[in-house]
């Protein structure tokens, strides 16, 4: 059974602001997203979540959903701190 | 009262999720994480996407090192786990909040089928509290 017990003082403030900050920085982001996928609704040929960590692995999956013949001067864009990739 | 929030991710229905301060067991500072709501998860999780902001060097960490390592089935599949003791906060709207200790199972860094999977609030944490979700009304609260 997990124990929890009371808190209260700075580290109440501290956590609240921590939530406040996240959530306020998950609206921007959903904006955001939302804005370039309508501004690029016809271009975009692979997405990856927001969130997603963008490893050597997921280099591959870019690669793999880019035509062979568009590789050579598709688009590979970096969104926010390199969270979200756009493939265009 | 702890209040959690729906969010749609991509074209699935609006999900619930709570957002929790949690870190490594000691240590500083707090990271926000929003854990989806899941009655079907055994223990809480913590994958990759959240891992990276809250597990220092976590991409580098050798994790098939790591004794606590263990293979653990989900509905997308098998995926290599560690056990890694963190703080947690649940921040109640009016009365403070209340903090545990306790282990977390946190995803390797190459679990691909995980890559973008949300941060799971399972049964170890859940059952503590009544637990009301109306996704009519867009509330998720957990009670004690």
């Amino acid at each position: 059974m997990t124990k929890f017990t009371p808190v209260d003082g700075d580290v109440v403030e501290d956590a609240r602001t921590r939530i406040a900050e996240f959530a306020a920085n998950d609206a921007v982001l959903d904006r955001e997203w939302a804005r370039l996928l309508a501004d690029h609704r016809d271009e975009w040929v692979a997405v990856f979540g927001r969130g997603a960590l963008v490893t050597a692995a997921t280099m591959a999956d870019i690669l793999e959903a880019v035509p062979e013949d568009e590789r050579d001067t598709a688009v590979i864009q970096f969104l926010g701190d390199t969270d979200r990739v756009l493939v265009w | 009262m702890i209040r959690g929030h729906f969010k749609r991710r991509g074209s699935a229905p609006p999900a619930p999720y709570v957002t929790v301060p949690v870190r490594i067991a000691g240590s500083h500072p707090w990271t926000a994480v929003d854990f989806l709501v899941d009655t079907g998860a055994d223990l809480t999780v913590i994958h990759p996407q959240d891992a990276a902001r809250v597990v220092p060097n976590y991409a580098t960490r050798d994790f098939d090192e790591d004794p606590s390592r263990r293979a653990v089935g989900g509905i997308g599949g098998t995926s290599t786990f560690v056990t890694m003791t963190f703080d947690l906060l649940l921040v109640d709207d009016e009365h403070g909040a209340i903090a545990a200790t306790l282990p977390l199972l946190v995803a390797g860094p190459r679990g691909d089928v995980l890559r973008n999977a949300p941060s799971l609030l399972g049964r170890d944490i859940l059952s503590e509290f009544a637990l009301y979700v109306d996704a009519r009304t867009g509330t998720v609260t957990l009670t004690r």
